[in-house]
């Protein structure tokens, strides 16, 4: 089945000189697919990783301590209005040799690899926009819902984690979801630091058969795919943490 | 929604489609003459090929060729800087007339441009290594971190043949910074290049310890159809070798080395 389907683009290629390597040239399809993989793989921790740095960093954002919002808000200000390729350099090129140890050789090497400093670096990114947009939801929660839980009893972390932050995640969830779609096309910035992600595998692969405007069809419609599932998750939690009754 | 979802597959498709399709052009010679200047693309990050002086100007072996081609057709010249992963889209999109960029001469490569023989030099892949990391063989590069330059011809070879996993960065200042930084053990480049850097005192305690492995003719290379520039460039070409132009520029460039492609040219044309 394998071996008809790459003797056929094969023969695409040499019927037509539309030369699509990765289905019929093993090497290549190894390395289109390692490099998917990769960016699933890069997208899913930043995504993690930047949902917690949101919910943190809204919770320490309501907290009274003046010191802890003056910190919050700078690394906000700092990581927002830098972008994000700077931000990778920066790390990679700027930071990264300075955290090093010595190898047997005596040359040193970072203990931070590219693709770590990849998923650090986006995180951090989405992180601080994300902090935004779960204050927005923060801030929508009606001040007496807060007024009433606090009258219960709660503590200021208590009713966070147990009124305010179930309400706010969903009302800022289509914000969220939009900042995570931008996430793993984000992802594709880490071509420029070497990590294998899509793009990455795909320029090897071109260089090399000299095949860019099919590469570059394929690297489309993998992000298109890789996208809108995706897009379909995102939906399905939306759906499932739907709260009838209060409009949300 | 529906509607709108499915428009955008359509121009979506549409553009898959048209960047499949390629182009026709019409003789470029005649184009460059009205235009009044050559349009050579060209490296400016590769010692001595095609370098910035000091003072921004690009110069090399490569860009006094060019020099000498627009001054045949009587036109002025103007690098336009490539990368080995750009280079030939350049030229076939038409940003560039000619790549006179330390280019290697490929069969790949051969299927989708013109390229120029003879070639005006020739060079092959080595690494450059910190001398501590004792590399003795190619294959002492197996499952070890190799920095590259993206669209170099042979790091698929060093990847499938020695099992190096290969690190390519976008341009080779970025592979030396990485090689550098520890990112990986060796960067595997252009020999002449990696040779000539252990001339720069920052890249003391460094070492190029391998023997150079699949060396190609370095030539120029024009459009697919464009068949009267090439008959005028290769003419050029020869000629270069006939009237010692090469020579020449192999002593201003490298000085006190004759290669032995060079050498092989100079007897086979002269």
């Amino acid at each position: 089945m394998t071996e008809s389907i790459a003797r056929w683009f094969q023969g695409l290629h040499e019927r037509t000189g539309i030369n699509l390597t990765v289905f019929y040239d093993s090497f290549d399809a190894a390395r289109f697919v390692s490099g998917i993989a990769t960016t699933i793989e890069l997208a899913f921790l930043c995504v993690i990783l930047s949902l917690v740095i949101g919910l943190a960093g809204v919770i320490v954002q309501g907290s009274p301590s003046r010191l802890l919002k003056f910190s919050v808000n700078c690394y906000i200000q700092f990581f927002r209005n830098t972008p994000s390729l700077i931000q990778l350099y920066f790390f990679y090129f700027g930071l990264g040799p300075l955290i090093a140890v010595s190898n047997a050789n005596g040359q040193s090497v970072p203990l931070v690899s590219n693709f770590a400093w990849a998923t650090i670096c986006f995180s951090i990114y989405a992180g601080a926009f994300n902090i935004e947009i779960f204050r927005s939801g923060v801030e929508a929660v009606p001040r007496t819902t807060v007024e009433a839980a606090e009258s219960l009893g709660y503590t200021r972390l208590g009713s966070y984690i147990h009124v305010i932050l179930p309400l706010a995640l969903r009302i800022s969830f289509p914000a969220f979801s939009n900042n995570m779609v931008n996430l793993t096309k984000l992802t594709s910035v880490s071509y420029a630091i070497a990590v294998p992600e899509i793009l990455y595998a795909s320029s090897q692969i071109w260089s090399d058969a000299l095949n860019v405007p099919e590469m570059m069809n394929i690297v489309l419609v993998s992000y298109v795919f890789i996208v809108s599932i995706f897009v379909y998750a995102m939906g399905r939690v939306e759906k499932a943490l739907r709260l009838p009754g209060i409009g949300l | 929604m529906t509607i709108h979802s499915r428009t955008g597959f359509r121009s979506l498709l549409a553009c898959g489609l048209f960047a499949l399709a390629g182009h026709a052009m019409a003789d470029n010679l005649d184009d460059i003459k009205a235009r009044g200047t050559l349009l050579v693309g060209g490296k400016t990050d590769y010692k001595p090929f095609g370098y910035r002086e000091p003072s921004g100007k690009v110069v090399g072996f490569s860009v006094d060729l060019a020099q000498r081609v627009a001054d045949k057709l009587g036109v002025k010249v103007e690098i336009v800087p490539t990368t080995a992963a750009n280079q030939l889209q350049f030229l076939e999109q038409g940003k560039v007339d000619i790549v006179i960029a330390a280019m290697n001469d490929t069969p790949e490569r051969r299927k989708i441009v013109y390229m120029v023989e003879p070639g005006y030099y020739a060079s092959g892949a080595s690494i450059l290594s910190i001398k501590t990391a004792n590399i003795k063989k190619w294959e002492d590069l197996k499952g070890q971190k190799v920095c590259a330059a993206q669209g170099a011809y042979f790091n698929r070879a060093v990847q499938e043949k020695y099992g190096a996993d290969i690190i390519a960065f976008k341009a080779p200042t970025e592979a030396y910074n990485a090689l550098r930084n520890g990112n990986c053990s060796a960067f595997v480049y252009d020999d002449n290049t990696l040779t000539l850097k252990l001339e720069d005192p920052d890249w003391a305690g460094y070492e190029v310890p391998l023997r150079s492995i699949m060396p190609q003719p370095v030539a120029m290379a024009v459009r697919l159809g464009e068949d009267r520039f090439h008959a005028l460039v290769t003419t050029l070409s020869t000629d270069w070798y006939k009237t010692g132009v090469i020579v020449q520029l192999e002593d201003k460039w490298f000085p006190g080395k004759r290669s032995s492609f060079v050498q092989e040219m100079v007897a086979k044309y002269r």
